[in-house]
């Protein structure tokens, strides 16, 4: 068979077989814009609740008014940010108009605008390093004069830093970076820039999860994945850094690095 | 029904027969070929009112189908985004034809999903007759770009037809 054969079978092919037209909008997500839309969305309302809940019910069991007033202040600070920047991809997503100029004008606009939606979710993420460096020094009623006082700031400092480099490393990759990264794809192989061959990787567990929920529930069972993950991400992260604390502590303790009597009276010292 | 969307609903009938000729390039499964077909209305729809006539209504919608085809998102259930693969023909090839324009038409199709998305649009407009010209314009890139690029794809599918051939003796 050759080539010319094909457009003979082509014009033969009349596609009549084609199904009922429909104007309705379908219920599953096609489209890697929409599903960027519906994974934002879904992170928003789990931000505004977990979030805020986090914030003051720690530093809220203390009894010094001055910590429950900045705690506050921090929690209302987080929720503005929170809200500023889910308003900031709205508008970016409002914006995009099929122009159709052409494909490459199209498909460029939908580029940028994903890598647009990819920086303002990074800066969402960096703008709470100040605020993580805020909440440390709330942590030890702004004190460095006691031992330990600037280990555990030091730590909490860090333990936010790691886990801003975690969201935006993984995170952001399997809710939006791998949606992107086939989109720039597209518009390299079509500007003639060299386009390496896509390794086959093996199914992470988030992926099968969200093939699972959404072969069950479609959109909703997408929302529910991410719900899943993202709450259970909190309770690892916690266990986690727990159970490296009591390593720290522990093996502290035996080779006499750390005062557990001192360390005691400075998390005490804490609420 | 509003006027503009009767309007729409009788020019989309002439090209519907192309738009899911689109879908089964883009898509190998019955399901998959349905849901593409089904956005690309919906899109085309939705930027009915950008359409300024400035371009033929079925160059334009062709356009948008290819558009809508190069990034779709498979359901799920299927999904493999954006990426080649082979499609489920061995089996589908073991089946009896009577027809052999049947046959060969469903071979084109399979080679054609052996494609990258953006060699798909390209000989989407090849089958369609359309000259180097007329695609570079619609692609949004240079003729000589279109030129090497269309060669290219062209080459690919053949080398995937002889293998086919190959594979089949």
């Amino acid at each position: 068979m050759e080539l010319e054969n094909f457009k003979e079978l082509w014009n033969k092919d009349t596609g009549q077989e084609s199904p009922e037209i429909s104007l309705e909008k379908q219920k599953e997500i096609h489209s890697p814009l929409q599903m960027l839309k519906v994974n934002m969305q879904t992170e928003f309302w789990l931000m505004i609740v977990t979030l805020p809940l986090l914030l003051t019910s720690f530093p809220f069991a203390s009894k010094d008014s001055n910590i429950k007033t900045i705690s506050l202040f921090v929690t209302i600070l987080t929720v503005a940010i929170i809200v500023y920047f889910y308003s900031r991809f709205l508008k970016l997503y409002k914006l995009l108009q099929k122009n159709s100029i052409n494909t490459n004008y199209d498909l460029f606009n939908l580029k940028t605008q994903l890598l647009i939606s990819k920086e303002i979710y990074i800066s969402y993420y960096i703008s709470y390093i100040p605020l993580g460096f805020l909440l440390s020094l709330i942590q030890i009623n702004f004190h460095f004069d006691m031992e330990y006082n600037l280990a555990i700031f030091g730590i909490s400092v860090l333990i936010t830093l790691l886990l801003i480099a975690f969201i935006i490393r993984y995170w952001m990759y399997y809710m939006y970076g791998r949606y992107i990264d086939d989109v720039v794809r597209l518009v390299d192989e079509l500007n003639g820039i060299e386009v390496s061959s896509r390794s086959e990787k093996k199914k992470t567990w988030f992926e099968r999860s969200q093939r699972f929920f959404m072969n069950k529930m479609g959109i909703k069972g997408n929302i529910l994945n991410t719900i899943i993950w993202f709450v259970s991400m909190y309770f690892f992260i916690i266990l986690f850094l727990t159970f490296v604390l009591l390593i720290i502590i522990i093996v502290g303790a035996k080779l006499n690095f750390l005062d557990v009597g001192s360390l005691q009276r400075a998390l005490n010292k804490l609420n | 029904m509003s006027s503009p969307e009767k309007e729409f609903l009788e020019k989309i009938e002439k090209h519907k027969g192309v738009v899911f000729k689109i879908s089964k390039m883009y898509m190998d499964n019955k399901d998959d070929q349905n849901d593409l077909y089904q956005e690309i209305i919906y899109q085309a729809w939705k930027s009915y009112g950008d359409f300024q006539k400035r371009s033929d209504f079925s160059t334009w919608l062709y356009r948008t189908a290819l558009n809508t085809a190069i990034v779709f998102l498979r359901s799920e259930k299927r999904r493999s985004f954006i990426q080649n693969q082979n499609v489920d023909g061995l089996s589908a090839r073991q089946e009896p034809y009577n027809d052999t324009d049947d046959m060969n038409m469903k071979r084109m199709y399979e080679a054609i999903h052996q494609l990258s998305p953006i060699d798909k649009a390209l000989i989407f407009f090849f089958l369609e007759g359309f000259s180097g010209k007329e695609i570079a314009v619609q692609l949004g890139i240079t003729e000589i770009n279109t030129r090497v690029k269309l060669k290219r794809a062209k080459e690919k599918l053949k080398e995937i037809i002889s293998r086919q051939e190959t594979g089949s003796n």
